[in-house]
């Protein structure tokens, strides 16, 4: 399985191999949550809007994504960490997230380590600093 | 998992997992105290496509 939506690979092939514009995305990019696994396919079914969850999922201050440079892997979320505090059941279970630009348009995803990750109302779910790392090698 | 009281503005979190590596996610509770934690993700798409996936299940 790989960690990447198919779509875009198709877009980064393409773009890479022809004369196929590859579009630009638009920030900001956001990290979205997800109640069940995500697929190179398809996203998980999102949390639900509500009692401390924004569809479309979260951001943080520039610059969001470090740099890469001669190949190096680059990390999110760059500057500051990404939080969340359950009011409800919106949080019932976290599983997975994707990385997902202004457009939009599915660009990463991952399953969290330790998922399914549990978040009762009153708690909080936070990502570190460069706690997502990104690659092509 | 690792409990304790946290800031939980600290940027970075100077904070292992059971397995010592770096917290990536954690949950608090209505105090500031980690009650769950886990690792950090690495998304990657190697040469041979497909065959490299972090699914978490380390």
């Amino acid at each position: 399985m790989a960690a990447i939506d198919q779509a875009m690979v198709s877009k980064m092939l393409n773009s890479t191999t022809s004369a196929t514009a590859f579009t630009l995305l638009t920030a900001p990019f956001k990290v979205r949550l997800n109640s069940t696994a995500s697929t190179a396919a398809a996203s998980g079914t999102e949390l639900v809007n509500g009692t401390g969850y924004t569809t479309g999922g979260q951001t943080s201050s520039a610059p969001f994504a470090s740099t890469s440079a001669a190949g190096s892997a680059v990390t999110i979320p760059h500057t500051a960490i990404l939080t969340w505090t359950s009011s409800g059941t919106a949080f019932a279970v976290i599983q997975s997230m994707d990385l997902i630009s202004a457009d939009p348009t599915r660009t990463w995803f991952g399953n969290f380590n330790g998922a399914p990750i549990a978040v009762a109302s009153g708690n909080t779910f936070q990502i570190a600093v460069d706690a997502i790392s990104i690659s092509l090698t | 998992m690792k409990e304790g009281r946290v800031n939980p503005d600290e940027v970075p979190w100077d904070e292992l997992t059971a397995d010592g590596e770096p917290v990536g996610w954690r949950v608090l509770d209505r105090d500031g105290n980690v009650i769950a934690s886990g690792p950090g993700m690495t998304l990657e798409m190697a040469s041979n496509f497909g065959e490299v996936y972090d699914d978490g299940s380390n």
